[in-house]
């Protein structure tokens, strides 16, 4: 398109504007010039158009640096939470390799030991805060116990969620013999002996307590996470405050 | 004394035929997922082979001596060349101890399940 100046400085010239005020000229066709792979700045496969600029010389010669871990990638990488773990706290896990005597073939056996039942409970700051439990059978307390460094943070966290459906708590735990219901201490389903074959009906439990388990340590981390950003946005306001 | 002769060695048959027919049944070994069919007339152990419902498998064992209250025979697994010999005694009516020798040594203990 043909382009007439009409203000600014009379006889300003420039490449540009003779570029554009050229009538004949034409918008330049693709040279075919792609970027390389390695070229971090632009993505391969981009046609260069600008035939002035070597992409390839366009390098990102920035050093990468490692950015410090988050929070949740902290808690995730280091604090595995095993409190809810299927077979419980205190509940051990010895796995050995076994060989069967008629096919020669071997396989993982694992057995279980414990000495205790784990107690279960979520303890928050202002007292104590447990499940009620309408079972006679197990456990014997009203209020169920756990040093969970969650624990605390699950209780005080608001929304509805799997765990704090459960108030506070995942929806199964274990004891030495069975999955039970957390708020009723009802058994669900047994844990396998030494010996003992796994129904499927069984395997569907644990898999389900599992997921429970699993959702319920993810809702405590990220509850966790939430209390944490919150006590330090709490903490600059405070000097802020202080400082003004 | 000739009547008592014969008593005996007819108890005594008869005895060694129960003995015989007694591991006939279906067994299974600790420590493993095949169960052991052991098929047994009054006079000898026929046949003897394993099957795993859970790797959908048999394995067949060849029968290569035999006495009263034992057998021997061994076992081949093609799958992973695993080759033992196996020594059968029979304890009572619901138990056989099994004794491997070969890929794997050891003694284990067999319970009746059919």
């Amino acid at each position: 398109m043909a382009y007439t100046q009409q203000f600014g400085r009379p006889n300003v010239e420039s490449a540009a504007v003779n570029y554009l005020t050229d009538k004949d000229k034409k918008d330049p066709a693709p040279n075919g010039v792609v970027a390389s792979n390695s070229d971090k700045t632009f993505g391969s496969g981009v046609t260069n158009e600008l035939p002035t600029v070597t992409l390839g010389t366009v390098k990102n010669t920035k050093k990468k640096v490692d950015q410090p871990k988050s929070l949740r990638d902290s808690i995730l990488d280091n604090t595995a939470d095993d409190s809810y773990s299927m077979y419980g706290k205190g509940v051990n896990k010895a796995t050995t390799s076994v060989v069967d005597p008629i096919s020669g073939s071997s396989s993982q056996k694992s057995t279980f030991s414990s000495n205790e039942v784990p107690n279960y409970s979520a303890s928050i700051t202002s007292g104590s805060k447990g499940v009620s439990t309408s079972s006679s059978r197990y456990p014997s307390k009203s209020v169920m116990h756990s040093d969970s460094k969650f624990a605390e943070t699950a209780s005080n966290f608001k929304g509805i969620t799997p765990a704090n459906r459960q108030g506070g708590f995942q929806k199964t735990y274990t004891d030495k013999n069975f999955v039970r219901d957390t708020k009723t201490g009802l058994q669900i389903s047994r844990i396998p002996k030494q010996g003992n074959l796994v129904k499927p009906s069984e395997i569907k439990t644990y898999k389900k307590h599992l997921k429970d388990s699993t959702d319920n340590r993810k809702v405590r981390i990220k509850a966790q996470v939430y209390n944490n950003q919150m006590l330090e946005r709490s903490n600059i306001l405070k000097e802020m405050i202080k400082n003004n | 004394m000739k009547n008592l002769f014969i008593t005996l060695c007819l108890v005594l048959t008869s005895l060694t035929l129960t003995a015989q027919e007694a591991f006939n049944g279906i067994w299974q070994t600790e420590d493993s997922n095949y169960l052991k069919t052991i098929l047994a007339s009054n006079y000898s152990v026929l046949q003897c082979f394993n099957t795993s419902f859970n790797e959908y498998n048999v394995i067949t064992e060849t029968i290569v001596f035999e006495s009263k209250n034992k057998f021997t025979s061994k076992l081949y697994n093609p799958d992973n060349g695993y080759r033992v010999t196996i020594e059968y005694t029979l304890i009572n009516k619901d138990s056989i101890s099994s004794k491997y020798t070969g890929d794997i040594t050891g003694v284990y203990g067999i319970k009746r399940l059919y």
